[in-house]
């Protein structure tokens, strides 16, 4: 039984070591637009607004019309953000820029509070932050499965070895384009039938109520260090009809205790059509185009 | 709890150390340990249906007991009627009420009588199809005099709900597993080893292989009306093989778990795909199964000892059953349906020896005749699956209809690379082959890493990397194909 037990060790601690070893080649492979732009933000401070934000950001925002408008800005968008990533996007931000920027905008919609958002599994933004923050601490910090966290790490690292070879082709062009994502297509009935299966269990979703207070949080956190803090909507297309009207109704209360905290919520006053999205959600670059500008008319009428 | 999730390495750790550490002085405690822990093991899914479990064990335990006090052919025919009804009872009622009431009344709809029903909300049970039949196999077996009953409570009790074949089997019978029940476990290392390599084999199968083609079949099935033909083929061959490693791969699980507290459970898997015959798929696949309904059905009914006609209307209602037993849905009933008739050739066919022992034995290749016999076998196999994994007979009608017509040579451009682009049909070829090559020279042994003779460099490597794979593999908890039944 005493050498039974003693090979299991052994081979657990072998595993183990191997796993962890293996690991920490995770974040060598960097050829991924959400890690880029992540890496292209801390180029940049002293901007008069950082949007944070999930993937509508970074497909909605457009830095250039706002440049236009004598407003320095980045689209800091994370596929799938969440509070969680919010929270983590920002403080990496912070940490590695030297002066604050004027005013952080915060994405709010109803994706940022489901099931998809924050999965730290599936993007390890984490591991690309200055300095990387270890799976182990980002459990601790957050309520990440960690199992899964270290298989994933362990799978990327195996990708990883390989990684070196791997030429970046996106950031120069993130650079350009200040984390913002250009593209041309248009919504069509057939992308939304491929698509939809995926949303459909959106509508099973319960409100968290526990993310408005740690969204709340943040804010204070975020203005503590110097910056002022809004939210802001976006135009979305198909998307809320997959969530229940409880949810909704939570959503919309959600906003309202935003405001009453003292934060603005700029509310989406545009009715977009399909025209102006890529995809399900997504806004094309002519939408983004519509969304900035409406966002730089509505920031105008908004005293710093 | 699944044997993939995260918390049964947890469990099965913390029950493993305790059995062979606080448990191991007594037999009783040892089964009463094993009772404890089973029935946490159940209860982590649903406490509230141990209930069943317990009244089937203690009415066959009564019932044991009452056989050997009983004296008459009567009483003793009674007490083995209340059994069947009891195991059958709960049987029938969990799993096939609603399907009897949907027949009952698409059947007063096509003869345009009024029918007035309304399904019950019943939620089936987990291994309510295994347990059942592991208990009626005790009391037939006692009622047979084939075993004496049983006196320790706990004893059976433990024989009927133990935790690593409780929820998909292998099917144990009461005379194989219930006498290591009477006796004292003690630490036998090499087997303990070699359960930890079959459990490893077991999470291989399943995690790497059935999960990964499951994407290719769940594709193909749900989207066959718009797909050409090879894809089909392919999405069928997958789907075979994502049952068998998913079976399989939970029967070398329960086995191996099963190894590391003493007890020996029966093999459920012989490498069924290089059979060279239907009868031999079957001596080959769920074993568990077809030898409880052969020594429990077919041979009662007759076996082939009466005409070739009598035994084939045997080999067809017992084939039958077994599909009913798997699921109430015309589909599993047509499934083994199928089956019974590529049986009867063997019946009525010229008598040729039957294949006893494996394929190509002693040889590393097989010769033409056996490559096309298994490959015949295989395809037969193939056809009979897609009535298996269908949502209905017409959907499974409608997806051969589609392979045997025109469209057989249809390849979808678009569809390849949808699949391609997820890397599934690459991964899953792969898998398949690589799963055939290392089982065909695995073919002789009990499972596909049972590699005690090799050096201990050569042994360990081959851990690490199945055991990184499988690893690397985890994720999204897939429950089994067989926990549905």
């Amino acid at each position: 039984m005493r050498v039974f037990c003693l090979k299991m060790a052994v081979f657990l601690l072998g595993f183990i070591c191997v796993v962890k070893l293996v690991g920490s080649f995770d974040h060598r492979d960097r050829n991924d637009h959400n890690v880029l732009r992540i890496h292209s933000a801390n180029q940049y401070d002293n901007l008069d607004i950082l949007f944070v934000g999930n993937s509508f950001v970074n497909t909605g925002v457009n830095p250039e019309v706002f440049e236009r408008n004598a407003l320095k800005t980045f689209s800091l968008g994370v596929d799938s953000a969440g509070v969680d990533f919010y929270d983590a996007l920002t403080d990496n931000y912070f940490r590695n820029t030297q002066i604050p920027p004027k005013r952080v905008l915060f994405l709010v919609s109803a994706m940022t509070f489901s099931h998809f958002a924050d999965n730290f599994g599936s993007a390890r933004i984490h591991r690309f932050f200055s300095p990387p923050v270890s799976n182990e601490e980002l459990t601790l910090n957050y309520d990440v499965p960690y199992f899964l966290l270290i298989r994933k790490s362990f799978a990327k690292g195996l990708q990883g070895f390989w990684a070196n070879s791997k030429k970046a082709g996106l950031p120069k062009r993130l650079r350009e384009t200040r984390g913002f994502r250009p593209g041309d297509l248009t919504f069509n009935p057939i992308l939304f039938a491929e698509t939809k299966e995926t949303y459909l269990p959106l509508n099973k979703n319960l409100f968290p109520k526990g993310d408005v207070a740690a969204l709340l949080r943040l804010a204070e956190k975020t203005q503590e260090r110097g910056a002022q803090v809004m939210f802001f909507e976006l135009p979305t297309f198909k998307s809320r009809s997959f969530f229940s009207d409880a949810y909704l109704r939570e959503y919309a209360a959600a906003l309202t205790r935003l405001e009453q905290a003292g934060f603005p919520v700029i509310h989406n006053k545009l009715d977009l059509g399909p025209e102006s999205f890529r995809n399900m959600d997504h806004l094309n670059t002519s939408g983004a185009e519509l969304a900035s500008r409406s966002l730089v008319a509505t920031l105008s009428q908004i005293s710093p | 709890m699944l044997f993939n999730s995260i918390e049964f390495p947890f469990f099965l750790t913390f029950c493993f150390v305790l059995y062979w550490s606080v448990a191991r002085f007594h037999q009783r405690i040892q089964n009463g340990f094993l009772l404890l822990a089973s029935y946490v093991f159940y209860g982590w899914w649903d406490f509230r249906f141990l209930g069943l479990i317990v009244l089937s064990s203690l009415v066959d335990y009564a019932i044991g007991l009452g056989l050997d006090r009983a004296k008459g052919l009567g009483s003793r025919r009674t007490l083995l009627v209340i059994s069947l009804v009891t195991n059958l009872g709960i049987l029938g009622f969990f799993k096939y009420f609603n399907f009897f009431l949907g027949s009952f009344a698409a059947l007063m709809q096509q003869l345009g009588l009024p029918s007035h029903t309304s399904s019950l909300a019943v939620i089936l049970p987990v291994g309510v199809s295994f347990y059942t039949f592991q208990s009626m196999s005790y009391t037939i077996d006692v009622y047979r005099g084939k075993l004496h009953p049983c006196h320790d409570a706990v004893g059976f009790l433990a024989f009927v709900a133990f935790f690593p074949q409780l929820v998909a089997g292998p099917i144990e019978r009461a005379t194989h597993l219930l006498p290591q029940f009477k006796s004292k476990r003690f630490f036998d290392p090499i087997k303990a080893e070699d359960g930890l390599r079959q459990i490893l084999w077991g999470l291989f199968k399943k995690v790497v292989v059935a999960d990964s083609c499951a994407v290719c079949a769940d594709f193909a099935f749900a989207s066959h009306d718009t797909l050409g033909g090879p894809i089909l083929v392919f999405g069928a061959i997958c789907f075979a093989f994502q049952i068998y490693c998913d079976f399989s791969g939970y029967s070398h699980i329960a086995i191996g778990t099963a190894r590391l507290f003493g007890f020996d459970l029966m093999e459920n898997f012989s490498y069924p795909y290089f059979s060279r015959d239907i009868g031999e798929f079957w001596r080959r696949w769920h074993i568990s199964l077809s030898t409880w309904f052969r020594d429990y059905v077919y041979l009662p009914l007759g076996g082939n000892r009466r005409s070739k006609p009598r035994t084939a209307m045997n080999i067809i209602a017992t084939f039958t059953l077994s599909g009913f037993w798997h699921g109430a849905s015309w589909t599993f009933v047509w499934w083994g349906l199928l089956n019974s008739l590529f049986y009867l050739p063997l019946i009525f066919g010229t008598p040729s020896p039957r294949p006893r022992r494996t394929v190509a034995a002693g040889r590393h290749l097989p010769n033409l005749d056996e490559v096309k016999k298994m490959g015949f076998t295989f395809g037969l196999i193939c056809l009979a699956w897609i009535f298996f994994r269908s949502d209905s007979l017409t959907s499974a009608f409608s997806y051969i209809g589609v392979i045997f017509s025109d469209r057989l040579f249809q390849l979808d451009a678009e569809t390849l690379l949808f699949l391609n682009a997820r890397g599934a049909a690459t991964k899953s070829g792969f898998l398949i082959a690589v799963l055939l090559c290392w089982e065909w020279f695995q073919r002789e042994k009990p499972h596909g890493l049972s590699v005690g003779h090799l050096p201990r460099a050569a042994r360990w490597g081959l851990y690490y990397l199945f055991a990184f794979t499988v690893f690397s593999h985890f994720g999204e908890e897939k429950p089994f194909i067989y926990f549905q039944f």
